[in-house]
């Protein structure tokens, strides 16, 4: 199968990205993993379409962009409710839809969450980068759409067949947004030096995200006041939280790098990632600590 | 070496922290290395991933961990494994490096702060053999220690905004290269030519952790002559 279709960009939106699950094997030479911000959205679009889970996706972000199908195929939305239109009619989020050749797909305001997936039949077929084709900045030619550019993909005939299971994943799906519900975090590497009062502060806080956030990580707003010293520079991941000696707490996301020197106080759990991935500036944020095993 | 017992703890669902006492030793990094070489050969079928620093190192699963109870076990084993286990022997590569002000702009700075003359500055910078105890901060950027401690010069206190390609920075008793135009806060004493990240090669790198580095002043001409002809070899033993 060769990638002899195409999307055009008429309009490029705030901020969308080609994604998939990220790239492995290369973080010891400073690579980041990279991947959708919420793979259980990333996935679930995949999983509609029956493709690879890793096929890749468009991560869009608060603002859609405008896309112009030049090939029929088959799509699906997943994750924010960004009133997504084809062809001016508003659709669904996790309905399988057949476009045509001229299709126009946009996308309005947001109505819950931050970052919509936009799965396409067999995947989109961009570059493969050091095992995967998801953009990265720094290590892929493209890190976001831009108007004029076009997005390869396997054209597909129409289909219909839908698996029941899907649907019903699909409800748990749509219930899985909400910005009330505490993000699960299990303790880090350096939760045990901080004193009582200051655990008991971290958990119980409730924060904020900041301006300064994006694939990188996230701030949040809210100190947490410590006496922790800086750490020997160790390593980090998607979803480690450090805190700084001002008290400030930083949430790593995806495109995080692999080191990092600030005591790492929390580690999200995967599905707090997705939580966390469908926030934005002002959207609030509290922890609920999980247990993985009483063995340390 | 003496006889450490590191802390293993699990850092979320999906990886395992290693850590010893806080010492950055030049023995501990080849422990940690031959660590990691042995937790990849005995679970070549789980696809692992495997992250070292100064004293720690991270343990990546593709999936959940189902059992954490025998995973730290194994770990534990591994650990005991690597203290009698023979190390291989690491790479040495030697790395032009052209100190010309035009492409080191904190090269007065140092030889005024540290009351040596520019020359005196590059020989001590050129005579030391480094190690890379890490890549992080960016694709390619290797922390190298062994420093001289003549050299030893504080971090900026405001980072500059963009430091070029190619830079050499010192900072604390490390020393490291910019792989890419970046923010930075290293006092840059130097540029090498050679480029140390292309995400079209594979590796994208060729510096690795554990490697051995030593650096050789270049003139300006030259530095522009391997620039244009970067194939020039940088492994010298």
């Amino acid at each position: 199968m060769s990638p002899t279709g195409h999307i055009e960009i008429v309009e490029p939106g705030l901020y969308s990205s080609i994604q998939d699950l990220g790239r492995t094997g290369y973080l010891s030479y400073g690579v980041p993993i990279g991947g959708a911000m919420d793979r259980y959205a990333h996935k679930l679009a995949n999983l509609y379409l029956q493709n690879q889970e890793n096929a890749a996706t468009l991560e869009i972000t608060l603002i859609g962009p405008k896309l112009r199908f030049h090939n029929e195929t088959q799509i699906v939305i997943t994750g924010a409710d960004l009133s997504p239109k084809l062809n001016e009619e508003p659709v669904s989020n996790s309905v399988v839809i057949q476009v045509s050749p001229q299709d126009q797909l946009s996308f309005g305001s947001a109505q819950s969450g931050v970052r919509a997936y936009l799965g396409i039949k067999h995947g989109f077929q961009t570059t493969d980068v050091l095992g995967a084709r998801g953009w990265t900045p720094g290590i892929t030619p493209a890190c976001k759409l831009e108007k004029g550019m076009n997005l390869a993909y396997i054209p597909a005939r129409p289909s219909s067949f839908l698996h029941a299971k899907v649907k019903r994943h699909a409800m748990v799906a749509e219930q899985e947004i909400d910005s009330t519900r505490p993000v699960g975090v299990f303790a880090g590497p350096e939760f045990q030096l901080l004193s009582n009062r200051e655990r008991v502060a971290l958990l119980e806080g409730i924060y904020r995200v900041g301006a300064a956030q994006d694939r990188m990580g996230m701030q949040l707003e809210g100190k947490v006041k410590n006496s922790l010293m800086p750490i020997i520079t160790g390593p980090v991941l998607p979803g480690t939280v450090q805190l700084t000696p001002s008290g400030r707490l930083i949430v790593l996301m995806r495109d995080c790098q692999t080191t990092g020197g600030y005591p790492r106080v929390l580690q999200l759990a995967e599905r707090g990632m997705d939580q966390m991935a469908q926030k934005t500036v002002g959207d609030k944020v509290h922890w609920q600590l999980e247990h993985l095993e009483r063995v340390t | 070496m003496k006889q450490q017992i590191p802390a293993i703890t699990s850092l979320g669902e999906t990886a395992v922290l290693v850590q010893f006492d806080s010492i950055i030793a030049e023995d501990l990094l080849d422990m940690l290395l031959c660590i990691k070489e042995m937790i990849l050969l005995q679970k070549v079928e789980v696809k692992l991933q495997v992250i070292t620093s100064y004293h720690s190192l991270l343990v990546i699963y593709p999936s959940a961990i189902e059992d954490f109870y025998s995973e730290k076990k194994w770990l534990f084993s591994v650990v005991e494994g690597a203290k009698v286990q023979k190390r291989s022997k690491p790479r040495r590569l030697l790395l032009p490096v052209c100190y010309d002000p035009l492409v080191a702009p904190d090269l007065e700075l140092v030889s005024k702060e540290k009351k040596l003359s520019r020359s005196e500055v590059i020989s001590i910078h050129c005579e030391a053999t480094y190690r890379v105890f890490m890549i992080g901060f960016l694709p390619g950027f290797p922390y190298l220690g062994g420093l001289d401690k003549r050299l030893e010069i504080p971090r900026k206190e405001e980072p500059r905004k963009k430091v070029a390609a190619g830079s050499v920075g010192i900072a604390g008793l490390q020393t490291g290269i910019y792989p890419r135009e970046s923010p930075g806060g290293w006092q840059i004493i130097g540029r090498c030519p050679i480029p140390l990240f292309d995400p079209l090669a594979d590796p994208p790198c060729p510096i690795a952790p554990g490697d051995i580095i030593k650096f050789r002043e270049i003139s300006l001409p030259e530095f522009d002559h391997i620039q244009k002809h970067p194939q020039e070899q940088i492994l010298f033993e």
